[in-house]
């Protein structure tokens, strides 16, 4: 019996153990395309500004618009092309940290393409998976890619000010995310309004401390 | 589409064991994987379809055995398939569960000559 992937996932392990050593914790963002990701970094850095030191490898550019709304925080950017890819593997990553002073870093935020399926099955070698769906999606993702909802450590349900303009089901969102993950921390946001961020950043703080 | 690494990845361990193996024609691949993983069994062929040729696993055919997803309560000890996309116990319907298979994406074998 020979075991599929084992290379990406040696090579995921290698890079959390770099990691561990270098006290650098390592957040991979996983969502369907346009549910938050990059708006959930740019309004983070801002937070984070001056307080900790923070890089990002971005992995979801299709134009080098994203990597330019981030720019402006004055954070290291490094771009993964994935070249059509549908995820990021612990190779690309492994190349993109090079890349990185990491003795000069706490924190590192991956992008992942914006995909629910592929990038939960490839280890980054991150410290925790990070979630984000957006109430313009369907409420029934939780169920339907049970592989990203069991291994996050936090999920963000984003747009929620558009809550009352869709027909998503908050309940059943609710329901079937303790299903598959009756712990996981839920963070409800409006992000381009900067609102329900308090917990996530309370989240990482205590992380970082840790 | 996580179908194509996990293709490319399958053919470089086939065509290493082949090496090893000293084998000149692959003429079929038996694959291992757990329905946790996701693949699609269309998109999975397809990829290996199109890796396989100019290579000594051409002529080659995929066999894909699906391993159901298993897990075991908490809560109650009890373990069980899971079928439809209900993710609690059937027994005592505690939700903290652990998984015991249906992440494999293994090469069970391959022959050839
Ligand atoms: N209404 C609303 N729009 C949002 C919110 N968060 C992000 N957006 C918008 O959704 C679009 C996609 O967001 P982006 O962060 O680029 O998503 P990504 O593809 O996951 O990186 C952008 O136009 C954002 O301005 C929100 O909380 N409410
Ligand atoms: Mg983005
Ligand atoms: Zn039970």
């Amino acid at each position: 019996m020979k075991r599929v992937l084992d290379r990406n996932q040696d090579k995921a392990e290698q890079i959390r153990s770099l990691l561990k050593d270098r006290h650098v914790r390592m957040y991979n963002l996983i969502s369907s395309p346009g549910a938050g990701k990059t708006t959930l970094l740019e309004q983070t850095c801002r937070h984070l500004g001056g307080s900790l030191k923070v890089g990002i490898i971005e992995g979801d550019v299709y134009t080098d618009r994203d990597a330019q709304r981030l720019k402006q925080y004055g954070f290291p950017i490094v771009l993964i092309n994935t070249e059509g890819g549908c995820h990021l593997d612990s190779n690309s990553i492994d190349g993109a940290l090079k890349e990185f002073d990491l003795d000069e870093m706490d924190l590192l935020f991956v992008e992942n393409v914006g995909n629910l399926v592929c990038p939960s099955h490839f280890d980054l070698g991150e410290t925790a998976k990070i979630a984000v769906v957006s109430t313009s999606e369907g409420d029934d993702k939780p169920i339907k890619y049970p592989m990203l909802f069991r291994d996050a450590r936090v999920v963000v349900l984003n747009k929620m000010d558009l809550l009352e303009y869709t027909n998503f089901n908050y309940d059943a969102f609710v329901k079937d995310l303790r299903q598959v993950n009756p712990n996981v921390p839920l963070f409800e946001t409006s992000l381009t309004r900067g609102e329900g961020l308090d917990g996530w950043y309370r989240w990482l703080e205590g992380e970082t401390n840790a | 589409m996580h179908e194509v690494s996990i293709v490319n990845d399958l053919f470089r361990i086939v065509l290493e064991v082949a090496e090893k193996e000293k084998l000149s024609r692959i003429d079929r691949v038996n694959f291992q994987v757990g329905r946790m993983m996701q693949v699609v069994p269309e998109l999975f062929r397809f990829a290996f379809d199109s890796a396989k040729t100019g290579t000594i696993a051409e002529k080659a055919t995929l066999e894909i055995e699906f391993v159901p997803v298993r897990m075991q309560c908490r809560h109650c000890g009890h373990a069980f398939d899971v079928e439809t996309q209900e993710f609690h116990c059937p027994r005592c319907r505690g939700v903290n569960l652990d998984l015991l298979q249906g992440k494999e994406l293994f090469i069970k074998s391959i022959e050839g000559e």
